[in-house]
């Protein structure tokens, strides 16, 4: 009798901290470009730095709506925000998580990059510039002009005296 | 393929976390990634994320050999996260013979040397391959200077975002050091010379090397009540300050590991203590890292350079004339082993940076700049390697060993530097020089060694096996080696001997006050003393059951024969009679004009010969005649005196002339 009243004690006050914190992390509900609508709690939802300011801002009571990011992306991004939620994840497993969600086809990756651009997180922006960076590093300035659909500029001459100038750079 | 356009505020997040060679190759992708990438806010993006990251991180290796002497290559060597060294791959040198001063972010700052010519210093990113050599600066000598002397250092200012060249002048009156030093200072934004009116706290630099951190050059220097202390010049303020250093017992050295200043203890052959001031500018904070005992490492407690932590921190990364590892807890050291690496190199620690991109191409075709590439070494093959230089302290002795190579001339005004080095690759140092003073130098753990070696060598030289060739050659390399440490060790005279290093001035003495030997026997005979600066010594060290005949037959002509080259030809015989490892390799050019012929055994010598002329009157520096004659025989005796007990042998003085002065 003596040991269940004592967890009763506990148990109350700790039930109720929980409701707390779950009554203050609410739902909000996002909006893909492709119309599909995401509920996600807050916690999760305010690591983007956007999101956050609407939040603050008091403007987040409806549906917000994100035009620049589909629901595939959206997906995985929230995927990304739920597990850097917990900041109690030990880092190993994070670190592991990590490598596994940004080993993507550039095509995603570079959804990815742009949705945390704009979404602004920082922490996925420079996980994911970091593997772009890594799959640019061996490229030709030919494949960097297609990657990104830069048309190139310099006259033929002009870009020849580039090469020249650099040309160990070239070089395997 | 991803083939969307990304927005440049992305590219300009992507691009920093790239190396610098695909950066290099991105210029052409177009011109706003050109001017993206060569914007001073990229370059320094870039570079803070090196830092971070420390990506790109290479160690650039310049070969220390200097036989022979124009081929001493530049490697690159990857230094991954694991501390682990890749494979050391040769890169371009922007110029030849350029040694490496310091080094910070990327860049390293070289240094250029050459006897009768003026010093250069250039700035170099060897990861991006660019250069940039900096304008001459005249000095402001003062009047009574007759005889001046740099030191440089290179470091970065945060105030200012720049690099910078510091160059102290320093100026002897006489023999005496000049209470007046000339500071300048060099950036590398505004690309020009700027002098320090403010005058050193102090009487003289110690240390060879500045040492470089926190926007400050930093210097080990004696004040004027003969304290040695750690003297900063801080770039922002341009103001001198002095910080006391932990009490030491050796030769004090200062360096930078890790973000600290540290302080150096090298206590000959025993230990060398190191170091950390953990707070800048606190000199409370003076902490001993660590301490290395004769017997942790394989070789001579020296001054070893530490570079980096490890990742752990629990090792050090050092530099003797190659690299090991130190490790902290168990005290001892271990060599890096990597079969790409030159034998012996002089480390710089780089970082992958855009800084000068706006520098100098260093392609091989403005490599050989005009008056810079060096005379063409005719038997370099025949030559065995021998002397090493680590460091431009020893860029004297590397010119008499120069000269004794290729042959004297007598119209080369060679002043101070004597030196002198056996079969054995061992070090005689003797110095006699231009005020009678004498020096000299035998390094015990050398003699030692030098002298298991007399008793195992064969009697015949002929019948010299291979082995015994091979461990010819490890003595050679051990002398060499000694010989590369010898300016930073010296406990009797470290002073003396990092000035004589880097005392390029001397021959800016022999400039201004020098004779050519044509003019200095237009000299009528009796007045020649006055002119006189210092003499010829010929010593040769013979085993006790060497013949002596031949050897002092030869002296006989050395002295008869002052004709200039054809005896110089034949004291470079001698050099390579000491030296040559192989008997049976190159022919000699004539039998007659060996001063100790081939078959004779091996002998040691101490061959040192070296002539100035100095106007002492127009130093006003009145001597009595005679004076110079009776010191320098004194000091040679002594000399002599030491380097024969130290080598348990006999020595027989054969020769000892004034040889100019032969009145």
């Amino acid at each position: 009798a003596i040991q269940s009243s004592r967890f009763s004690c506990v148990g109350f006050p700790l039930a109720y901290i929980f409701l707390a914190c779950k009554k203050k992390s609410m739902a909000l509900k996002l909006k893909s470009s492709d119309n599909k609508i995401f509920e996600v709690e807050e916690l999760v939802a305010v690591q983007s730095e956007t999101i956050k300011s609407l939040v603050e801002d008091g403007c987040a009571n409806n549906v917000i709506p994100l035009p620049n990011v589909d629901s595939k992306t959206l997906e995985l991004v929230l995927d990304w925000c739920k597990n850097h939620v917990d900041v109690k994840l030990d880092e190993e497993k994070l670190k592991e998580y990590e490598d596994k969600f940004i080993e993507v086809d550039l095509a995603v990756l570079y959804d990815l990059l742009m949705a945390a651009n704009y979404l602004n997180i920082k922490d996925l922006l420079n996980r994911a510039s970091q593997k772009v960076a890594d799959m640019l590093k061996g490229k030709k300035p030919e494949q960097i002009r297609e990657t990104f659909n830069i048309v190139n500029d310099f006259s033929p001459e002009e870009e020849e005296e580039i090469r020249k100038e650099n040309l160990w750079a070239f070089e395997e | 393929m991803m083939s969307h356009y990304v927005p440049l505020e992305l590219i300009n997040s992507i691009l920093p976390r790239l190396p610098v060679k695909s950066l290099i190759r991105f210029l052409c992708v177009s011109k706003e990634w050109s001017a993206l990438i060569n914007s001073s806010n990229f370059i320094k993006k870039q570079l803070n994320h090196s830092i971070e990251t420390n990506s790109d991180r290479t160690l650039i290796l310049k070969e220390t050999y200097i036989n022979p002497p124009l081929q001493s290559r530049f490697f690159s060597v990857p230094y991954f996260d694991n501390d682990q060294f890749g494979k050391a791959v040769q890169i371009y040198q922007p110029l030849h013979n350029w040694d490496i001063l310091d080094f910070c972010h990327g860049l390293v700052c070289l240094l250029y040397y050459k006897y009768k010519e003026k010093e250069d210093i250039a700035i170099w990113n060897p990861l991006i391959r660019k250069y940039r050599k900096l304008p001459r600066e005249p000095i402001g000598e003062p009047e009574s200077s007759y005889n001046s002397f740099f030191r440089f250092g290179f470091g970065y200012d945060p105030s200012n975002d720049d690099y910078k060249v510091v160059r102290i002048a320093e100026f002897y009156e006489g023999p005496v050091l000049m209470d007046f030093f000339e500071v300048k200072v060099y950036s590398l934004k505004s690309q020009c010379w700027k002098k320090i009116e403010k005058q050193l706290p102090i009487k003289e630099i110690w240390s060879m090397q500045s040492v470089s951190l926190n926007g400050a050059f930093h210097w080990i220097v004696e004040q004027d009540d003969g304290l040695k202390s750690i003297l900063a010049f801080d770039l922002a303020s341009e103001k001198f300050q002095l910080y006391r250093k932990p009490l030491n017992e050796g030769v004090p050295i200062s360096d930078v590991l890790g973000g600290c200043l540290c302080f150096i203890d090298v206590v000959d052959e025993t230990y060398s203590d190191f170091w950390l001031m953990k707070e800048y500018g606190d000199e409370s904070s003076w902490t001993r890292i660590y301490k290395i005992e004769a017997g942790a490492v394989p070789w001579n407690i020296d001054y070893f350079k530490p570079l980096l932590f490890s990742k752990n921190g629990k090792k050090v990364l050092m530099e003797d004339v190659s690299l090991f590892w130190y490790d902290l807890e168990k005290k001892r050291g271990k060599n890096v082993k990597n079969q790409s690496f030159p034998k012996r190199f002089k480390t710089a620690t780089c970082i992958g940076s855009l800084l000068l991109l706006d520098g100098v191409d260093d392609g091989p075709t403005l490599a050989d700049t005009a008056g810079l590439t060096p005379p063409p070494y005719p038997t370099s093959q025949s030559r065995p390697p021998s002397i090493v230089r680590r460091f431009t302290t020893h860029l004297g002795l590397v010119y008499l060993v120069d000269l004794i190579r290729n042959g004297f001339d007598f119209n080369t005004e060679f002043d101070d530097v004597e030196l002198g080095f056996d079969a054995y690759g061992s070090v005689l140092a003797a110095e006699i020089d231009a005020y009678g003073s004498t020096e000299y130098k035998v390094k015990p753990q050398y003699t030692r060694s030098h002298g298991n070696v007399a008793q195992t060598k064969p009697k015949n030289s002929q019948t010299r096996s291979a082995v015994q060739r091979s461990s010819y050659l490890e003595k050679i390399e051990s002398g060499s080696r000694l010989l590369s440490s010898a300016p930073l060790t010296n406990g009797a005279h470290p002073r003396r001997w990092s000035r004589r290093g880097f005392d390029l001035s001397r021959r800016r003495r022999t400039k201004y006050s020098g004779f050519t030997l044509e003019e200095l026997m237009n000299i009528p005979a009796g007045r020649r003393r006055k002119y006189h600066d210092d003499v010829t010594v010929i010593v040769i060290m013979l085993g006790t059951n060497q013949r002596t005949s031949k050897a002092s037959t030869c002296i006989d002509l050395g002295i008869d024969e002052i004709a200039g080259k054809a005896r110089a030809a034949r004291l470079a015989e001698v050099v390579d009679d000491g030296i040559h490892l192989s008997p049976q390799g190159a022919p000699r050019p004539s039998e007659p004009s060996s001063l100790i012929s081939r078959s004779s055994p091996p002998l040691l010598w101490v061959c040192l010969s070296v002539t100035s002329t100095v106007d002492y009157q127009r130093l006003s520096f009145e001597r009595g005649s005679g004076f110079v004659g009776f010191v320098d025989a004194v000091a040679l005796l002594v000399v002599v005196g030491f380097i024969g007990v130290a080598s348990g042998r006999w020595l027989v003085i054969v020769g000892f002339v004034g040889f100019v002065l032969r009145e």
